[in-house]
């Protein structure tokens, strides 16, 4: 599985949220939807110590590594230690991974690569070329159009100048219930990066997965008219 | 000396063979064989038709341009890794954060193929009669499998072979800027001697020990029905029969009965 939909992370997607407050955050991945809210969990997961922020300090980024180990998911590290304001971004390279979700809630505080709401990152490099309609399966009514073009690498030199053309990426901007640009032009190979602040809590999702009625496909994007709908999780 | 002689000349014995390969209907097997470096999965089935015969004393029958018509499916498995280069996402930092570097692992796929074709085949049969039961068989049977000259028909699965492989992977993400080359470099590796060979080993098996068979003679006969309760029918029983390719001013296929 490929496909855009940040409720579902696999091989070359990537989530990332920044941590504003300390305190411990416990998180959980899985591999649907159906698990319950994190902020009433108080035990399993996984746990981030999040340390106030450090005064003068280069804020970092902490990857975490998501595979499938007999049967279940698992992350790499276990265990983080980060300062306020740090983020940590999960992926996965692990191909049996078919999907998965991260949600997680601290003292305050929550995310969910389902519902996406602040200060948080969502990536999909895209593998197919193709017209993508992308959308908020939540009702927020952002969303827009992906363009990704075929490539067909028959000379040395298109490989060189595809290569340089896949470390740029393709940005979109999230903010409230708007999101900018309406469409992104990119080949087969680029990455498109959602900046998400300040949001209700969305979730990218390609259209074709989103079942119309689900929630208003008749999105205006930049001015977020479509209405948003609360989530279909616990979200105290 | 013979009772009954029956004798067939190259005209009728051509007819009674096209009878037989009719009769013999079509034949199916599946298995498994290597095709190149791969390991394939097939089932086939094959029918016969056509073809001239010669005769040839003392006891051959050639049979000429005999049509071999063959379908196929098999489905090998390719692993990716071995004909595509690797590839990695690179690193790309945009709105203050990185994604790292991810590689892309190629999947193994499976490439299905369907394909028909017909061949010709000339090989020299031996005739022989035996009692099965109730009835004579007169058999004619191949005496050794004679070369397989696909022709055309490779060039053809090979088209196919691309095209599948083609269709098998256009899904798989990021592997569209590598495709072009893909199918040439699996058909490369296959080559013409794979491909031959595993049509040779799919073909072969039908081929050996082919045995056409006449219609069935029924080793008692009646002659005369039975004309009331003192005068009952009248038989006669084959208790020899013999086949063989006899020279004459045109080669015949000659049965000889020995009755009783």
């Amino acid at each position: 599985m490929h496909t855009l939909d940040s409720r579902s992370l696999s091989v070359g997607n990537c989530f990332g949220q920044k941590f504003p407050k300390a305190g411990e955050v416990r998180y959980f991945v899985s591999a649907g939807a159906l698990i319950p809210s994190a902020a009433k969990q108080t035990d399993g997961g996984y746990v981030i110590e999040v340390l106030p922020a450090s005064k003068g300090a280069q804020a970092q980024q902490y990857n975490v590594a998501v595979s499938l180990k007999d049967g279940a998911l698992t992350v790499s590290p276990e265990k983080l230690k980060i300062h306020a304001g740090e983020g940590v971004l999960w992926h996965t390279v692990d191909p049996a991974v078919a999907g998965f979700q991260v949600s997680g809630a601290g003292k305050g505080f929550r995310f969910d690569s389902a519902s996406i709401e602040d200060d948080a990152v969502f990536t999909h490099a895209f593998g197919v070329p193709g017209k993508y309609e992308w959308t908020d399966p939540n009702g927020s009514g952002v969303g827009g159009t992906i363009e990704v073009e075929p490539v067909n690498l028959k000379r040395a030199e298109d490989r060189d100048r595809w290569f340089e053309t896949v470390q740029k990426a393709g940005a979109i901007k999230i903010k409230g219930k708007s999101s900018s640009p309406a469409s992104v032009k990119i080949v087969v190979g680029q990455t498109v990066f959602w900046s998400i602040t300040e949001s209700p809590g969305v979730a990218i999702t390609d259209g074709r997965l989103v079942r119309r009625g689900d929630h208003d496909l008749d999105h205006d994007h930049g001015k977020g008219r479509g209405k948003h709908k609360k989530g279909n999780r616990d979200r105290d | 000396m013979s009772d009954i002689i029956a004798a067939a000349d190259q005209t009728a014995a051509t007819t009674l063979l096209h009878d037989a390969e009719a009769t013999l209907g079509r034949l199916s097997k599946s298995g498994g064989g290597s095709l190149g470096p791969f390991v394939a999965n097939y089932s086939a089935s094959v029918s016969f038709s056509g073809g001239s015969v010669d005769l040839i004393p003392p006891n051959i029958i050639q049979l000429a341009d005999c049509n071999v018509n063959y379908s196929l499916n098999f489905s090998f498995g390719i692993d990716l890794n071995d004909f595509l280069p690797s590839f990695c996402l690179p690193q790309i930092c945009i709105f203050g954060w990185c994604t790292p570097k991810i590689c892309i692992s190629w999947p193994t796929v499976t490439i299905p193929i369907s394909f028909s074709d017909t061949l010709t085949i000339t090989g020299d049969f031996t005739v022989s009669a035996a009692q099965v039961g109730p009835n004579w068989i007169v058999s004619i049977t191949i005496q050794s499998v004679p070369l397989l000259q696909f022709g055309a028909g490779t060039a053809a699965l090979l088209a196919v072979i691309a095209a599948a492989v083609t269709a098998a992977v256009v899904w798989i993400p990021f592997i569209g800027p590598f495709l072009a080359g893909l199918a040439d470099l699996v058909i490369a590796a296959i080559g013409i001697a794979g491909l031959t060979g595993l049509l040779g080993d799919i073909i072969t098996p039908f081929i050996s020990g082919l045995t056409f068979t006449l219609p069935p003679l029924p080793a008692k006969m009646l002659v005369l029905p039975a004309g009331g309760p003192t005068d009952p029918e009248v038989d006669v029983t084959i208790t020899a029969l013999g086949a063989a390719v006899q020279a004459s001013d045109k080669n015949e296929l000659v049965l000889s009965a020995s009755i009783a």
